[in-house]
């Protein structure tokens, strides 16, 4: 009886044992896998950002073209002030969501110094958001009037909407 | 003695079940992480390959390959133009991008080709997407149509499946050559209604379609297959230059077509009011220095609003006022030009 | 016999538990070296900012007679500065001036470490600016500038990370 008994307890503990093992171990890979998925939420978020940026570069509204001939990195003035003034209408911000979505645009020119250019050409900035990744890059801004290059920057915000 | 029998029994039945409960719930766990982990992949998948369209659109004039998930792509646009690409179950929206595919891709790697749109100037670029897995025909009448024949077939990028037929009548002996998908491309055919009728039976249960481009009437006729038969239903679209043939060729079918025309002139539409306002801005601050830069812009007006009328109804009549629009633009930029004005665009 | 049989479970427990523990350390291992998710697309960040920063600046329009800084750097490579520039400058100082307030108003305002330089021609060498470390991560970009068939001169960007 007592050797049944003892049988008995030691069948439970082994349980015991095996069930904390158990747990222990799917705490441990559940805790990995929350944080590999928090990795790939980011490097999404990244590459959404990215993308922001290339599609704010590559813009047929802004680019600068010359016989047809597009010149890389680089945003004409005049249409920049153009699609700011049109992306204050309702309509527009609507239809270039699908492009920028919950992102901030600005151009800023750096030089010449004494000359300042600088426009927020495209606001949407979500109520909540949890992250905000900022990219800037720098571009050539073209004067079509005095057809000359100024040198300027482009920064792009893209914020993550929090669920 | 039949105690201890029973008992062994009972052991024996207990070990069974209790080992049958921990193994379902062991093979359960698994099947559910294993379907979390493929849901996880679809997602991933798909912003990646978003991500690559991006890159590939913006890189016009160019063709490369690209990688297929296991299950193949498929591309699909609602009535509402809801479009979307699809990997297994996870759908994700074109968004802005004018992309035209077939239903499905699978099987060997895609060619991605980006094809620039000018209306006359840069309006967006077209991403064409198919694999050689989808044979085409290029059907034609030598000695009629061989201008358009000769441009089409030079600017198809390489790694496709296209075969030429130099009469109409040829499209009666094509054999059915095992291809999930056959599409006929006729330049300027009359009535390839009957060439279609007469193809060969057993392309009766296969993936089979068509267009014809008239270029005289700015118009591509859509011919799609009744399912289990050789009967072809048709309906017609405008179109505005040869990247819309390429358009044509490419897509799964007319509503996919007709979506990219709606998405592409909204975005005509949007591009000419920017240049617009910047040649006036233009004109107001050159005419002190140079007298002799006036510009005439009353065509963007009609460039303005015919392409916006043109996306809520698709009607051929507006194509060929946006078309003189167009040139009108264009004969304007080259006298700016000539007179070493900033130019128009 | 009994005693026999009890150490070989009691050595099987040690194995299972060893075997537990190494398969533990390994996904901590695997937890523990990867990069993390930013450091990838910072990379290709920078890289983009410093080709973008070579292309925009070569082409930028300077007030010496409307030159662009390229056509300047072709002047000095070619003839040591011989175009006077605003301010009495020759070419090369004038150039180096206007490259340094570019990257004043960018990679040192965003508070990156980056080594601008120049290679080729006596004259242009003598322009660069921020500082070299050459065992220390970074993105670059080199941008040859063709001055005349078969001499060019190339500018590199490096940006440390």
């Amino acid at each position: 009886m007592r050797r049944a008994q003892i049988k008995m307890f030691e069948t439970m503990a082994v349980l015991v044992i095996f069930f904390f093992l158990l747990v222990g171990g799917a705490a441990f890979y559940f805790q990995i896998q929350k944080s590999s998925i928090k990795r790939d939420l980011e490097r999404q978020e990244q590459l959404r950002a990215f993308q922001v940026v290339q599609k704010a570069l590559f813009l047929p509204e802004l680019d600068c073209s010359f016989v047809s001939i597009q010149k890389d990195n680089c945003f004409d003035k005049l249409k920049v002030i153009n699609l700011q003034e049109l992306l204050k209408q309702e309509k527009f911000m609507i239809d270039y969501f699908n492009v920028f979505g919950f992102s901030e645009i600005k151009i800023m020119q750096l030089y010449p110094v004494n000359d300042t250019f600088s426009y927020t050409l495209y606001q949407n900035i979500p109520e909540k958001y949890k992250s905000v990744i900022s990219t800037q890059s720098p571009i050539l801004l073209f004067d079509a009037v005095q057809n000359r290059y100024n040198f300027g920057v482009v920064e792009v915000d893209v914020y993550a909407e929090e669920q | 003695m039949k105690k201890r029998g029973f008992e062994m029994q009972f052991h024996w039945i207990f070990i069974l079940i209790a080992g049958a409960v921990i193994l379902a719930f062991f093979f359960s766990v698994v099947a559910k992480q294993k379907s979390l982990s493929e849901q996880k992949l679809s997602i991933t998948l798909s912003e990646n390959i978003e991500a690559v369209f991006s890159g590939a659109i913006e890189s016009k004039g160019t063709a490369q390959l690209l990688a297929m998930p296991k299950g193949g792509l498929s591309f699909s646009c609602s009535e509402a133009c809801d479009c979307n690409f699809w990997i297994d179950d996870k759908a994700t929206s074109f968004s802005d991008k004018i992309l035209f595919a077939p239903s499905l891709i699978e099987g060997q790697d895609a060619v991605a080709w980006s094809n620039e749109w000018k209306m006359p100037f840069r309006i967006t670029n077209f991403l064409y997407i198919t694999n050689p897995n989808i044979k085409y025909y290029l059907v034609y009448e030598a000695g009629k149509n061989d201008r358009l024949f000769d441009r089409i077939n030079k600017s198809f990028p390489p790694g496709l499946n296209v075969a030429v037929l130099r009469d109409p009548n040829e499209v009666e002996d094509v054999p059915y050559e095992g291809y999930p998908e056959t599409k006929f491309i006729f330049l300027d055919v009359v009535n390839p209604e009957i060439n279609l009728m007469g193809m060969d039976s057993d392309f009766k249960r296969e993936e089979v379609s068509a267009i014809n481009i008239q270029p005289n009437a700015n118009s591509i006729t859509f011919y799609e297959k009744t399912p289990k038969e050789i009967e072809f239903t048709s309906k017609s679209s405008p179109f505005a230059g040869e990247p819309w043939i390429f358009a044509a060729i490419f897509a799964a079918d007319k509503q996919m077509y007709d979506c990219g025309l709606r998405a592409a002139f909204l975005k005509l539409s949007h591009v000419a009011q920017v240049i617009y306002g910047r040649a006036k801005m233009i004109q107001a601050n050159i005419t002190q220095i140079k007298p002799e830069c006036t510009y005439l812009l009353d065509s963007f007006d009609v460039l303005i609003e015919s392409s916006k009328s043109f996306v809520n109804q698709l009607d051929f009549s507006s194509i060929s006022g946006i078309a003189q629009a167009a040139d009108d633009i264009e004969r304007e930029n080259k006298n700016i030009i000539l007179l070493s004005c900033p130019e128009i665009y | 016999m009994q005693k026999s049989n009890k150490s070989q479970m009691e050595i099987m427990g040690l194995v299972i538990i060893v075997i537990l523990v190494a398969i533990g350390m390994l996904f901590a291992v695997q937890f523990l070296l990867k990069k993390p998710a930013g450091r990838e697309t910072a990379a290709v960040k920078e890289s983009t900012i410093a080709a973008n920063f070579l292309n925009a600046m070569l082409s930028t329009t300077t007030d010496c007679y409307n030159r662009n800084i390229r056509e300047l750097l072709q002047d000095c490579a070619l003839t040591g500065g011989t175009t006077r520039c605003p301010g009495q400058r020759n070419s090369c100082d004038y150039a180096a001036d206007q490259i340094r307030i570019m990257l004043d108003k960018t990679l040192s305002t965003w508070n990156k470490d980056y080594y601008f330089s120049i290679k080729g021609a006596p004259g242009v060498e003598a322009i660069s600016f921020g500082n070299s470390c050459p065992e220390c991560e970074r993105e670059a970009k080199i941008h040859p500038v063709p001055v005349r068939p078969g001499f060019e001169i190339q500018l590199t960007l490096e940006i440390y990370s």
